[in-house]
């Protein structure tokens, strides 16, 4: 069976209709695979989901092993509770940003579940597709920014802006990844910098670092052809490709509540684009 | 310079629940902007002064409405436009010839790529008075890619610090066709162009002339502070560059905050009719090379306060 997809935007997004997750196989699997790695967002819709079955079609993908989330408070660690209220002084993921990509190996592939709409809409999700970012740079600027690396840690989110310390005797992760990567699976080039992460470039100046980052930063921000923008509706299911995007979930619904559960496939190590 | 005329309803603008029953069905969009309208033609609220009251009153709120599958003429099209005042034509784009006021966008497929370049602005405020607003029809367009975004510049001011809004507050910036359209001519062209259009000042933050609301008002169109060189503002040549381009730039990167926004795919005969002192817009190049065509009535709005 061939799957039924609808572009959502030239480069990035695509709906699929008529599938229902709790019967993927591996053969689907391996479809929606190589959908993801030519759309890099998928939305399902109409999906009917247990948590069993959410994280039994997520292990089809990655490693097969799946991300246990430090902060989850779902009572299983595999699984992320995204919860906004009106008691909430942020919303998870309120910025650009590529999930947890202060990890040496980052997330694959995140499948996000939406469990209660905001009453009278909103809560969109946007996405943006990181290897037409770097693809949209000045031919100097994509071969400057192909020399360096970037620190990616994990208390500039997790501390610094939600105020949550590590657990005893640990530290949040840190890592220091290239600028630009190859992807894992289609060894593509990809821009692999995010301002929920990322908090400086190494081997330059500190303001060398802040102008560069900006520039970087504001190249994804500014750049609509890049983007994607999603529409939830009850018993919708959005996967992404983690290492190829970044995302943004709007909060325009407050005082409203929005509940979502996340459950992410582990990735590789990423390598430096040759 | 021509006179914005017809800037109120006749009746007042009060959307009533059993009318929208019968009529207009208005299917919000986001929780900031934009709304879908159904069930009504623009033909018949053309010469519906009902009709026309309760989609003047939903501009107000959404400050973006929605239309889709309006298989009406140009005359039609612009016959609505004209309802909410006189039109006006483009100086750089061209209009319809047998309807004045009607500005072609067309892309083509021997359209340069640098042709498709975009920027969040709000339309034509290189003018003293920029337009009230525009009714967008979609021509023809890819399956597809050329996605347009608005922005809620309400909700921009809104949100943003005490610190901010007191520091801009009679701040007042030039905006100029010179630097923007004008950036591709010839130096001659150029000037020939500045000189017929020379750059208007305006407010940062404008005030709107129905609501009262104010409205962050400064877009890729603004090219500097006009007033910020002052004893408190500037201790050194520096700050006026610095701090003045960085306060621009800061601004100016309200509108691309996802949270203030509504994005809108086009069909054949879609029409978007936007509130132009309040919001900002953004016609997204992912689609080159591909035939888009739209047009759009753009009506002479008042001068900004």
């Amino acid at each position: 069976m061939a799957l039924e997809l609808e572009q959502l935007t030239r480069v990035i997004g695509s709906e699929i209709r008529g599938l229902d997750l709790n019967q993927v196989d591996a053969t689907m699997a391996a479809k929606i695979k190589t959908a993801l790695n030519e759309r890099l967002v998928l939305v399902f819709r109409d999906q009917v989901l247990t948590r069993d079955a959410h994280k039994r079609f997520a292990r089809f993908f990655g490693t097969g092993q799946l991300q246990r989330h430090a902060l989850s408070r779902s009572g299983d660690p595999e699984i992320l509770d995204v919860k906004t209220d009106k008691d909430s002084k942020f919303t998870a993921g309120e910025g650009w940003h590529t999930d947890v990509s202060c990890e040496a190996a980052p997330i694959s592939a995140s499948m996000l579940y939406l469990t209660r709409m905001p009453e009278g809409g909103g809560g969109d999700t946007l996405f943006a597709n990181m290897i037409e970012a770097y693809e949209r740079l000045s031919e100097p600027v994509k071969a400057f920014v192909r020399t360096l690396k970037a620190v990616h840690d994990g208390a500039l989110p997790w501390k610094t802006i939600y105020g949550i310390d590590p657990k005893p005797g640990t530290t949040y992760p840190r890592y220091e990844h290239p600028v630009v990567i190859r992807h894992p699976d289609t060894d593509r080039e990809v821009l692999f910098v995010n301002r929920g992460f990322t908090t400086h470039l190494t081997g330059v100046s500190l303001q060398e670092s802040r102008f560069l980052l900006e520039m970087l930063f504001n190249h994804i921000e500014a750049s609509p052809q890049i983007q994607c923008r999603v529409q939830w509706r009850p018993n919708t299911l959005v996967m992404w490709d983690n290492v190829a995007t970044q995302h943004h979930a709007v909060w325009d619904y407050f005082p409203q509540s929005r509940y979502a559960e996340r459950v992410s496939s582990l990735g590789v190590e990423l390598s430096a684009a040759a | 310079m021509t006179q914005a005329i017809q800037r109120r309803p006749e009746t007042p603008a009060v959307v009533r629940a059993h009318t929208l029953q019968n009529s207009i069905k208005v299917e919000q969009l986001t929780c900031s902007i934009g709304a879908e309208l159904s069930n009504v033609s623009l033909a018949a609220a053309a010469v519906d002064d009902t009709l026309l009251a309760e989609i003047r009153s939903l501009l107000l709120k959404h400050r973006v409405l929605f239309f889709r599958d309006q298989d009406i003429s140009r005359a039609e099209h612009v016959a609505f436009a004209r309802r909410f005042g006189e039109l006006e034509d483009h100086p750089v784009a061209g209009s319809d010839p047998d309807h004045p006021g009607l500005v072609r966008i067309y892309k083509s497929l021997d359209s340069k790529k640098e042709h498709y370049e975009n920027a969040f602005h709000c339309d034509a405020t290189w003018r003293e008075c920029p337009p009230f607003g525009c009714v967008l029809r979609c021509v023809e367009t890819p399956e597809v890619g050329g996605d347009t975004i608005w922005v809620n510049m309400v909700e921009a001011y809104k949100k943003l610090p005490d610190s901010v809004k007191a520091r801009i507050e009679g701040l007042r910036a030039k905006h100029s066709i010179e630097h923007t359209f004008g950036a591709a001519m010839p130096p001659e062209a150029r000037a020939k162009l500045a000189a017929q259009y020379p750059a208007a000042e305006h407010p940062v933050v404008r005030t709107h002339p129905e609501t009262g609301e104010k409205i962050l008002f400064v877009c890729g169109f603004a090219s500097h502070f006009v007033n910020y060189h002052t004893p408190q503002n500037v201790r050194y040549g520096q700050d006026f560059t610095i701090e003045a381009n960085n306060l621009m730039n800061y601004l100016i990167s309200q509108a691309e905050i996802p949270e203030y926004q509504v994005r809108f795919r086009w069909r054949r005969n879609s029409f978007a009719f936007w509130d132009n002192r309040c919001t900002q817009h953004y016609a997204v190049q992912d689609y080159w090379p591909a035939v888009r065509k739209m047009e759009r009535a753009g009506i002479i709005g008042d001068k900004p306060y």
